[in-house]
Formats: structure tokens, sequence, C-alpha cells
């Protein structure tokens, strides 16, 4: 056998074992096999970038995964180690012998092929950049910043190959040992990198032993073919784009660093541009990053052994869990590895990235001027904007519905009920043209709109009857309910809930912290959450595993509330101390302690408590909005930028830092940072949240967390209602104008996408179940007339309080504590009156109170209908809860709560009344329950199956069980 | 040279030759399956599921740490129990008497810190997510147990829904029927004075025909549910088991023993429940997020929970129902061990939970946390862990999975992918 034959065996693996052995052991062949094996690697990683050439990676990445990173640097260190005559003799790489060159091509190919984690830094490192040039005889510089999905063939760039003396003189220098052997040579391979000609698979190579290539006698393409000695200008540089690394030190930075690896090895299967992204995970878009974080810990910030993104791609090779998988993709070498487990373990920062889309997609709305006073106008290009965003994805509007549904819908979403027959009929008789815009005026100015939009808000303010350490949140209830009457600006709103000042009951907006009493943190969540679209809790105790904030950022936050603080517990009433009042009510402590007979007990006890309640209402009690405090960092401080208890100055979590000015509280302060038009998530969140409860789906991502802008399904109607609520200047009403003209909004709905991940394009508004407040609001319309009259606006026993706040002397407290106790005594009895009376239903609908459920208790009690049909606990930020159960159907089916609902006078019974004829009475009752006429068949078999009975109320009571009265469509 | 050479040889002699590695992939990398080792024998039939709203201290209950660290424990105790292995909260006398059937797991943790995503967590196995409505436990028990000849539905919630996962992607019929008043029960099942079952059924043809319409148009589970929830009201009128809910049947100081609040009455009429054929009854007790004042508030808790559940524990066995019955405490999470003020901050890193009946190996404490509490150092246990062994304990069949959304399976051990609980053998 000759010596070409059996190098051709070794490298096809044919060689017999003893014949390998044989010539492994000869260091000159055992070289020259070296050689060939890693030029031939090189050389189809570089010709066959796209196909096949997998099989070879493995073969690659093994070399880097048998060994770990630090010895392979070991390694190349000691195959490179600058000597005085570089070049010039062979070393051992990875057990072999190679010539410095030949390394350089190693380390080349690998980078080539894996995607160049490991070679710019080595190149850099080791100073391969000098062999290379020796070896091509051009100028070879690094370059950063790697294109999107970047292959190997496209970030090599050829330039004009220009030969020095200096150059030749190392060319000579270049070991000889194998004249033979094929040598990289990065010319033709750059070249036909180029032309991107990846050979058909099975075309031969040619890589026949050719002479010792030199650059003068490389085969360039012809045009590029001009050698010269000493070029008169320098050669633009050889241009070798590649994957930025972070120097020694640098901080890692998410898209320098770290995107690009995940572009070229993990798009392919998960990005946008895939239908369904395998397991759901999407690495281009931050938003879906943080939720498939949140529930697979794709990462955990600071702890690479606990994210699976780490984990699976630091799988040992051949582990069937690999990502990539063995047959997709190119594992990523151990430096790639080592990255992404450094960046993790530096908290997984993003910087400002949000998404790949967002850098390509282009916002045309963005100082788009809108005239939000012409509602209409602004209608039709939210309109123009819908219908842009629908095109791209091939679809149409769903088409106008009909007058009848859209009656119905608008009055459930603008008054938070069905309209009546009389509203009904009134509508669909109506001609004039612009009959739907006449209605979205007149319900927006209705009472009905502030009972609706009241509830609302407290769902959201989590507003209730009692705040914590009972203080009494009637003030704070009606404050909200007149602010939306008087439809207050909703930034100037905001502003004051976030710094409010004054004392007790006069400044009702003091219950946005009196909620939470000192839970601070509950409370700057919430403000997070509801005015700015975040989710900050997690920060609490660490880095938020799931969004980027840090605890620090969570500490140093919190701190812009510390100038509210509550007034002391023994304030003063008028001018009665203190101390006298807490005297009082220990007077009538002592006086329950020493009597027997329990009512007389209970009594004293209950003026003891009155006493301190007037105090904490009336006396100084409520809140002081002063000079912030500094945020002391934990004394868990887990972190190496701060230490436990290090004082840090409040600061906002991203945008302009606000200062207070002198005449200005930290509060103040932080609510103008909160609401400024500048402060896009402020505006965003919002839009969100008016569009989502018009349209069923919100358009930025969940209200909770907004998706920035680029981020969002359609970015310029995103955009473009950003403008709208800041144009409008923050007029809900005006905004909700606005979408009820829409076009969008006056289509028929859809059924909602059946998976959360699924976009929606807003063809129309969503089909969904009506709230809690809506089935009560709705069935209150059938059981009283002028039901949106009976508002209440005002506080019961201010006038008590006023006069206490006049107090001379202790018994004047005592006094006004006697009569709201007796006042709490005629309430029960009126109580008990009712329970007696209508038995159990005193609890389902509130002792009989027949009123919109914004005059109800905040929430109602366990038990009343509202709570079964999913009325929150005003715990949480929108605790409600929409679900069918078998105790509401129960209630539909049995309760006696109906036949009062249904009761002679009520709205149904004399709609009913005024109709004749068995056909009539069905059409009046499907008006006044579902808003339609119906069919025939549905006359027919109402008629067939209810016979002569002529029972309205079975009837309409039937319509109330069906799934056309408990959704909205 | 041979230029067209066999891939797969180039790169085996490279490997081999060169780089002194093997390419073949290991062979036959175990997967196992986490399934039980020795699934039947086992023999609870039903579940009583006590959820501890608000986030349970674990240092102060289930998991004390009388050594730790100063600034942990605080005032409270720890004591031995009629187990030898299993020490308790001072807070719980009556339970430590019970102890040879209460199993402790002490090793729980996951990664959700507020109080929604906790729940939701504890009580599906899953954290929250857009794609999908994860199931609770309770739907699963419901719908891997046989519920032949129960007249009651078979998973009842008393307390409502707020916060609450529901039946998630399951069928509607899985979901938990909320009851939000133990004393009242189930209300209206009878039918309105002059009403009549034949006018009734008229009515609901009606419905039926016009929710029938509405689905065929918008075929969505929401439209679904709420037929099938009429469905079912309608059926429920019939049991003869709603006096299930009827508590002045119970004689003597049993009422008393339970304890006056609506945890007590709740433990009973879930007593009664499982007596008729329900499988999985929940129960809330909330007042557990310890910010303020924490070692009086969960003074205050532990004792209700004292009460109620050892007397639960001697009732069912007087009655020979405890080895079929499940009773398991959870909470959203921990609290933390370091104190702030009065109070205990949201700990998800450690955290307790406990079985007890239903077969359990009691006696004993399953994984370990470090001196102070702070993190799980032995035998870490995911939720989905917890519900596996749940499952091992009732005998549920490994491969008894039904699909989810998105065509994978699901069981009560998990899904068929890579979150499946194992099974804590120990207990089981």
């Amino acid at each position: 056998m000759n010596e070409e034959t059996i190098l051709d065996q070794a490298l096809n693996g044919e060689l017999p074992d003893d014949l390998l052995k044989s010539m492994l052991s000869d260091d000159t062949r055992r070289a020259e096999f070296a050689v060939q094996v890693r030029t031939d690697a090189a050389l189809r990683a570089l010709l066959e970038p796209a196909q096949s050439t997998d099989a070879l990676t493995h073969a690659i990445l093994a070399s880097v995964k048998t060994a770990s990173e630090a010895k392979i640097s070991e390694r190349i260190l000691a195959t490179t180690r600058p000597r005085k005559s570089w070049a010039s003799r062979p070393v051992r790489w990875l057990g072999m012998e190679l010539p410095r060159w030949a390394t350089a091509a190693a380390v080349l190919a690998i980078g080539g092929v894996i995607g160049g984690a490991t070679w710019p830094g080595f190149v850099r490192q080791y100073e391969l950049a000098a062999v290379i040039e020796a070896r091509t005889g051009k100028p070879f510089t690094l370059s950063t910043g790697l294109p999107a999905k970047a292959k190997m063939a496209a970030v090599l760039t050829v330039a004009q190959p220009v030969q020095t003396v200096a150059h030749s003189v190392n060319e000579q220098a270049l070991p000889t040992a194998k004249p033979s052997a094929p040598q990289l040579h990065f010319d033709d391979l750059m070249a036909q990198a180029k032309v991107s000609s990846s050979p058909p698979m099975g075309q031969p190579i040619d890589t026949t032993p050719a002479p010792l290539p030199t650059p003068a006698a490389a085969a360039p393409p012809p045009a590029q073919t001009t050698a010269v000695v000493a070029a008169p200008t320098p050669p633009p540089p050889m241009l070798l784009t590649t994957y930025a690394r972070p120097t020694e030190g640098e901080r890692i930075d998410f898209e320098k660093h770290v995107l690009p690896i995940l572009e070229r090895a993990c798009f392919d299967c998960h990005s946008a541009k895939l239908k369904k992204p395998k397991g759901g995970i999407r690495f281009d878009d931050l938003a879906t990053i943080r939720t498939k974080s949140r529930t697979d810990n794709l990462l955990f910030p600071h702890k690479p052994t606990k994210s699976s993104l780490y984990i699976s791609i630091a799988k040992p090779m051949g582990d069937s869990d690999i990502m990539p998988p063995a047959k997709e993709g190119k594992p990523l070498p151990a430096d790639e590895i080592a990255l992404i487990e450094k960046w993790i373990e530096q908290g997984a920062d993003f910087g400002d990235w949000t998404s790949a889309r967002a850098k390509q997609v282009p916002i045309n709305t963005t100082s788009e001027v809108v005239d939000a006073a012409n509602a209409l106008a602004t209608a039709q290009r939210i309109d123009e904007l819908v219908g842009k965003g629908l095109r791209e994805h091939n679809q149409a509007p769903n088409g106008l519905t009909d007058d009848a549904t859209f009656l119905r819908r608008i009055s459930l979403d603008l008054v938070g009920r069905i309209p009546t027959s009389d509203e009904a009929q009134h509508f669909l008789k109506a001609k004039e043209p612009d009959k739907r815009s006449r209605l979205v005026n007149d319900l927006l100015a209705s009472n009905g709109h502030v009972s609706h939009m009241f509830n609302y808000w407290c769902d959201l303010l989590r507003a209730k009857d009692a705040l914590a350490d009972d203080v009494e949140g009637q003030p704070y209830l009606t404050w909200i309910k007149r602010s939306v009457r008087d439809n207050v600006p909703y930034d100037q709103w905001a502003r004051e809930m976030l710094s409010p000042s004054g004392f007790g009951w006069k400044a009702p907006a003091a219950g946005y912290y009196l909620r939470d009493g000192d839970n601070r943190q509950t409370n700057i969540e919430v403000t997070a959450t509801l005015f700015l679209g975040t989710q900050i809790a997690c920060a609490q105790c660490h880095d938020h595993p799931y969004d980027k904030w840090t605890r620090k950022d969570y500490h140093t936050f919190l701190a812009w509330t510390s100038g509210i603080q509550a007034s002391s517990a023994d304030a003063s009433v008028g001018s009665v101390s203190g101390g006298m009042i807490k005297e009082a009510a220990g007077r009538y402590d002592r006086l329950a302690m020493g009597v027997k007979n329990y009512d007389r007990q209970a009594k004293y006890r209950k003026l003891s408590d009155a006493v301190e309640t007037l105090q904490r209402a009336a006396g100084d009690g409520g809140l002081v909005n002063g000079a912030g405090m500094p945020a002391i960092l934990p004394a868990d401080y887990q972190y190496d930028d701060g230490t436990p208890g290090e004082a840090l100055a409040p600061a906002v979590l991203f945008g302009t830092q606000p200062i207070a000015t002198t005449n200005q509280s930290t509060a103040d302060a932080f609510a103008a940072w909160v609401t400024s038009p500048s402060n896009p998530r402020f505006s965003l969140t919002l839009a969100n949240r008016l569009w989502a409860k018009l349209f069923g789906l919100p358009f930025a991502g969940p209200v909770d967390q907004v998706q920035d802008i680029a981020d969002c399904d359609n970015p310029d109607l995103a955009q473009y209602l950003v403008n709208v609520v800041r144009e409008s200047k923050y007029d809900v009403r005006q905004v909700l104008r606005i979408l009820c003209l829409t076009q969008a909004y006056q289509c028929a709905a859809s059924a909602p996408p059946s998976s959360g991940d699924e976009a929606y394009h807003f063809p129309g508004p969503i089909v969904r179940r009506l709230s809690a407040e809506q089935v009560w609001d709705s069935m209150m319309a059938l059981a009283v007339k002028e039901l949106d009259q009976n508002l209440d606006f005002e506080v019961a026993g201010t006038e008590t309080l006023e006069a206490v706040t006049q107090a001379t002397k202790t018994s004047d407290v005592t006094t006004a504590a006697r009569k709201i106790i007796a006042a709490q005594e005629r309430e029960m009895k009126a109580d008990a009156r009712r329970t007696r009376k209508f038995g159990d239903m005193a609890v389902e609908f509130a002792g009989g109170t027949l009123e919109r459920a914004s005059e109800l208790p905040q929430p109602t009690p366990n038990g009343h209908f509202l709570r079964m049909f999913g009325q929150g606990n005003r715990d949480f930020i929108n605790d409600s809860w929409r679900q069918a159960t078998v105790p509401q159907a129960l209630l539909m089916l049995n309760s006696d709560f109906f036949d009062y609902v249904a009761r002679s006078g009520s709205p149904l019974n004399e709609a009913t009344k005024r109709s004749s004829g068995v056909s009539d009475i069905v059409r009046s009752v499907f008006l006044a329950v579902l808003t339609r006429e119906p069919s025939k068949a549905e006359i027919a078999a109402c008629l067939d199956t209810l016979g002569e009975t002529r029972n309205p109320k079975a009837l309409a009571r039937t319509l109330l069980t069906t799934a056309e009265f408990a959704f909205q469509k | 040279m041979n230029t067209d050479l066999s891939r797969r040889h180039f790169v085996t002699s490279l490997a081999k030759t060169c780089l002194g590695v093997s390419l073949v992939p290991p062979t036959s990398m175990a997967f196992a399956l986490n399934a039980p080792r020795n699934s039947p024998g086992s023999k609870a039939k039903h579940v009583i599921y006590l959820f501890m709203r608000g986030g349970m201290s674990h240092v102060d209950t289930f998991d004390t740490k009388p050594n730790a660290p100063a600034g942990v424990q605080g005032p409270v105790r720890t004591i031995k129990t009629k187990a030898p292995d299993l020490r308790l909260s001072g807070y719980f006398p009556k339970l430590a008497d019970e102890a040879k059937n209460i199993a402790l797991v002490n090793s729980l943790s996951h990664t959700q810190g507020a109080h929604e995503l906790g729940a939701y967590k504890v009580l599906t196995g899953y954290e929250q997510s857009p794609a999908m409505n994860h199931p609770a436990l309770g739907s699963y028990v419901a719908r891997h147990l046989p519920t032949e000849g129960a007249t009651l539905p078979p998973y009842i919630r008393l307390g409502d829904l707020a916060g609450h996962p529901g039946s998630g992607f399951m069928d509607a019929r899985y979901a938990p029927v909320p009851v939000t008043d133990p004393n009242k029960g189930i209300e209206h099942t009878k039918l309105q004075k002059g009403d009549s079952a034949s006018a009734m059924r008229k009515r609901t043809s009606i419905a039926d025909k016009l929710n029938s319409d509405f689905l065929n148009r918008y075929n969505m589970p929401d439209v679904k549910a709420h037929a099938d929830m009429y469905a079912d009201a309608v059926k429920l009128m019939t049991s003869k088991d709603l006096d299930a809910f009827d508590l002045s049947q119970e004689k003597g100081n049993v009422r008393s023993d339970y304890g006056d609040g609506s945890f007590g009455q709740g433990l009973l009429v879930a007593r009664r429940l499982i007596e008729r054929g329900t499988k999985f009854v929940e129960v809330e007790l909330s007042g557990w997020d310890t910010h303020d004042n924490n070692f009086s508030q969960v003074e205050a808790g532990a004792k209700i929970v004292d009460d109620a559940v050892s007397t639960l524990m001697l009732d069912l066995a007087a009655r020979g129902l405890l080895d079929s019955t499940l009773i398991v405490l959870t909470t959203e999470f921990g609290r933390s061990p370091n104190i702030t003020g009065s109070g205990r901050n949201h700990h998800p890193l450690a955290f307790s939970a406990m079985i007890a009946g239903g077969g359990v190996k009691g006696g004993q404490h399953y994984g370990k946390t470090d001196a102070s509490g702070h993190r799980v150092i032995e035998n870490p246990a995911t939720i989905l862990d917890f519900h596996a062994t749940l499952g091992a304990l009732m005998g549920v069949d490994p491969a008894d999975a039904f699909p989810g959304p998105g065509g994978g399976q699901f069981s009560i051990y998990g899904g068929t992918g890579a979150k499946r609980g194992a099974v804590m053998q120990a207990l089981v």
C-alpha cells in the first residue's frame, strides 16, 4: 500500500487497526494525517455550510466537548505560544502535532462550523491573525457585529490579495514538512464561500494534493488577481465578520453577545417565523421568553443550573435532550455555553432589547397627529389601522352587526346592563343615520355609565368598604364614584391617589394608600401593575426571574412612597387630645368588663370601638405626605451591587429620574413621573385596558403586563391608540367614545382564539361571559323602573364627623360615638326585619335591596347573588371570576329571587302586560331578556312547549337561563 | 486521495483517532417513567384537601427549627408527638396525638412568589401561562376516580372560586362546585313552590334549543360549560344525598369539636360529603398572609387547624374511613425564616405540606430544609411530585391519561413530556 492509499483508508475509517497504529506511531506520518484530517474538515465545513456537515460538526464538536474550555485553551496556547520562530515548529494540539497555521485553520473551521464562539477569541488571544495573514498573504482583521441568521458562508468576505515582502518571508519560514499535503487556502475557500457554492451532495471535492500554493499563485476570482508588491495604498482589510465576545471584565450584553448565538443556533425552531415554535419557546420575543421563564424556568437569573436554556445546551453530547437537537443543528461549543452561563449568572439582563421584531418593525404612527376631539375621524383612522393589520393576515372585518346586537353590546359595555324593553324599542325604531353615535353619547352621559365604571375601577383598585386596619372605606368609594361621574382626567385622578394630601375623610383619595395600611410593598406592586402595566412583586426578595427588575430596582422604587406616613394612632379630635380619647375608650372597656349582662357588655365594647373609629376617621388620622426617605437595602440583600442596610435614593424603573422641586413632596414627584405624557407605559396601559374592556381582548399583551409597542401584533395601531389616549388628555369617556364609534367595535363578534398563544387581529369584538355585576344589573333592569337614577354620591355620616372635628371636650366625642352606635343598631334591626320578610333571599340580594351593584356593599357578603356569579373579593387586582357553576344554575332555576324580579310593577312585567296574543308575548319577552326578535321557529317552539299557559314569566325565566343571556356577543 | 469519503466513516475515524472519543451515542439513555413502583394496593378513595390561603409559615408549623440561628424561630416551640420520628410545632398539640397517621413533606419549593401565581402552581402543579389553563388537582381526582352511584358532584369546594383555576382545560363536569356557606350547602335544590318537574322539563327544552343554537354559532368551551352546568344542576336536584349539608343531623358535641368557624364546620361537611360519594372536597382557611404579627396570627390559624383536623382524623377513624380518605393540607408557599418587623415575607423556596390518612406511611418527615428553613437540602420535591404521590396513594394507573390542548396527555402524575411528577416512594 502506498502512502496515499493508507491515508485515504485512514480517512475513510477503513484502515485496519494495526496499520493505523503503525501509521500513528510514526511522527511524520501522523502529522501528515492530522493535517489531512484538519484540512479536510475545514474544507468540508467551509464548502458545505448548509448541508450535511452535521457529522463533521459532531466530530469537531467532540473535540471541543471532550475537554473543558480551559483545557482547549491551554492546548491551543501550548501550540501557539509565540516563539522566536513562531511558525517553524510543529506543536501538539489535542494530542496531535500540528503546525501553527494548521491550528489556526482548525480554530477557524471550528468557528465557522459551530458558530464562532471559540475562534474569534482564540484568534485574538493567540495572535493567530498573523498566522492567517502569513498563510493567505492578506491583511486579516476580525470585525464584530453579526447580521441576523448569518451563516458561515455569509460572514466571510474576501479582500484583494496583497502580497508583501514580509509575508513572503514568513511564507518561506513555514514548515514544509509535507509538501504533498493539501493546505488550507483561504483565498479559495473564501471565494467559494462567498459565491455560496455549496456543491451538491456527493460531488467530489477536489482536494487532490497540490503543490504548496503561495498567495501569488492562488486562484482568486480573476478580477481580484491584482497582486501587487508593496501596494501604494493600504489594502482593505480582509473582513471576517464574527460574533462579538465580551472583553475581559466587560459585562455581557444580550444583544451584542448572546442574541447572535441564539439567532444562529435556536431560531430555526424557536422563533416567530414558525407558526408553532417548538415547545412554544420563542427566543425572538422578550415577552415570550419571560412567560416561558415563569412557566418552565427557561431563564432563572443568577442561576444557570436552574435555567432550562442552560441545562439544555450544556447537556453531554448524545443526550437525547440536548439543544440544539442532534438532528436539527450543531450543538454549541463550550465557550458559547460558558458565555451564556456567565450571562445568566450576571442576572440574564436583556438591556433594552424587547424583541428581534422590534428592531425591524418601523412604527409609522409615532408622530401622527390625533384630533381626539373629532371622535369620528379618530375612529376611522383606527379602523384603517385595524384593517391594515387584518389584511396582513389575509383576514377581513366580520361585517357590521345588526342594530339589536349592537344595542345589547354597547349597553353592557357602557352602562353594564342589558337595555330595557323601552330603550330597545326606541332605538330599533329610530331612523336617524347617526343613531348609533347618538346612542353612544347618551349612554356615556348616563348615570348607568357611572355605576358601571365605578364597578370597573373598584375591581382594579381593590376598593372596598373596609380598608386595612378597619379604616372606613366609604369616603374613598364615594370619591371614586364622583370622579367617574365628573370624568376627572385619568392622569389627574392617578396623581390624586398617588400623592394624596389632607386628613381623614376630607382626603378620600388617601384611601389608595390606606387600602393597604402599612403594607407599602403590596401598594407599590399594585401601582406598578395598575398604572405602568408591569409586575414587580417578585423583585421584593430577589431579582425578578421573569422581568428585568432587580431587587435593588424594587426597593429604590418603593422609596418613592416613603414620604407617605400614616398619622399617629393617638391623634387628637378637635381640641380633645389623643390621650383623653384613649382614656374614654378605656373607660368603656372597663365598664364592659364590670357588667354581667351580655347586651350591656356588648354595647360598651361597641362604644369603645366607635370612639377609636372616630379618632381614626375624624382625628388627625389619615396620611402625611412629606419628604421621602432613602431606600434601605434589606438585611438579607444578596447581590454584589449593594450592601444590606445601604441607603439609596429613590429611583424610577425607567425613563428620566424625577427630582422633587421645593414645593413638591417626594410622592408628588413620583406621581408626576408616573402620569407624565412622556411615560409611554402609563398611556399604553390605559389604552390597553380600555380596548380590552370593549373588545374583550387586549392589543398590547396582558393588561397587567403590557408589551412594548414594537412587540405588539399591530404596532402602528398600538402607537396610534397611545396617541389617542394622550391627545385626549386622558379623558377616559372620550377614549371610550372613539373606540365605540369604530367599525371594528361595531362588527359582529368572534369566538376567542382557542389558544392564548394565538394572536387575534380584531375582525370584531370577542364573545364573552357577562361579569357578575352585568348579570345582576341586567336582572335589576328587569326588576326596577328608573334603576339608574338611584345612585348615591354622598358619604353617610359626614355631618357627624364634621361636627366631631369641632369637639372641645371628651363628651363631644363620646356623644358622637353613641350616635354612630344608635345608627348601627337601627340598621341591624332593619336587616333583621328584611331577613324575616325574605328568608333565604336576604343574603342573596343584600337584604332585599334591588339596586345596582354599585350601590350595594363593596364587595357584597359571601352568599350574595353577585358573589355566586363571580364578584371579586377585592383582595387582588381584578380578582373577579366568570365561570359557570352548578349553584348559579340552581339559583336561576329554583330561587324565589326571580319572582321578586318579575313582580307586578316591574319593567319586565309591564313589558309583557302590554302584549296581546301568545306570539306577542313571546316577542316581548325575547326583547326584554335577549334584546332581539325571536325567529318563527323559536316562536313556534315556545308556543308548542309553553302551550296556552300564556306565562310570560316562565318564558322570561327560561331565557335567563340560556347562554345567550349569560354571554355578550 | 479518495475524495468521496463516506461521511460517517470519516467522522468516526476522525473522532476515534484524533479526538479519542466515541461518537456513538450513549446507549439507551434510560428515561424511565416516574411511575410508582408499587401502584396497586393503595386504598385512598377520597380526598379532603385543605388549602391555607395566604402562605402558611412552614417554620412555625410543620418544619420548626429549634436549633436555628437567632431571629428565626421566635416564640414557637417544637414538641414530640406519638410518632418518634415526627416533630411538630407546639401549636399542634392535638395533631401530635395523631402523628402516626401524618406524613409531612418539608421539601416543597417552587418559584412563584405572588399569591395568585403561587396558589395556581400549588393547586394545579403548573405555572400559570397564557397558553393553557391547567386543571386543579381536584379535577384530576374527579376525572381519575370512578364515581359510580354518586349523586353529588365529584368535586366540591367549600368557598367561592376567587383565585381558583377550576377545571382548566378539562370539561366543566370536573370543575369544583363552589359552596360559599357550608351551613347552607348547595342551595335551591328544590323546585319552587308551585313549580313542577314537567313544567321545568318544558322550560329546559326551550333553553336547550337556544343553547345549542348559540353553541353552534360560537363553539367555545365557556358556552358549552354553561349548558353543562344547567344539566348538572337539574340532575343534582334529584340527589338523595343533599342532606350532607344538614349538620343538624350530627349528634352530641361533634359540631363544636370541629370548631365553630366555617373551616371546622366545613371539615364536618366534607366528611359527610365523602360518606356520600364525593371524591374531592376542598376547604380553605385564610389568614396566613402574616406580613405583620406573624406569631399571633399563626397561632390563631394553627389552633383552628389543630382542632378541626385532629377531630376529622378521629371521626374518620371511628367510621373506618381514615384509611380510604386522604387529608391533604397545602398552602401557596412558605414564609421567610428571617423575621421582618413582626412578620414574615413570602418564601416559595421551601415550604411544607401534610398528608394524613389514606394509607400514607405516617409518622415521618419527607425531605429536609437547612437549619433555618431557608432552602431544601434533602429530597427536594416539586408540586407535581406531590400530586404524583397522592395519585399513587389513590392507586391511579399511571397510564390513565387524557388529552389536553396541543396534543399532550395529562394525568395526576403530570404531562407526558418533561413535566412529570415522581412519586415519593417513602410515603406510599
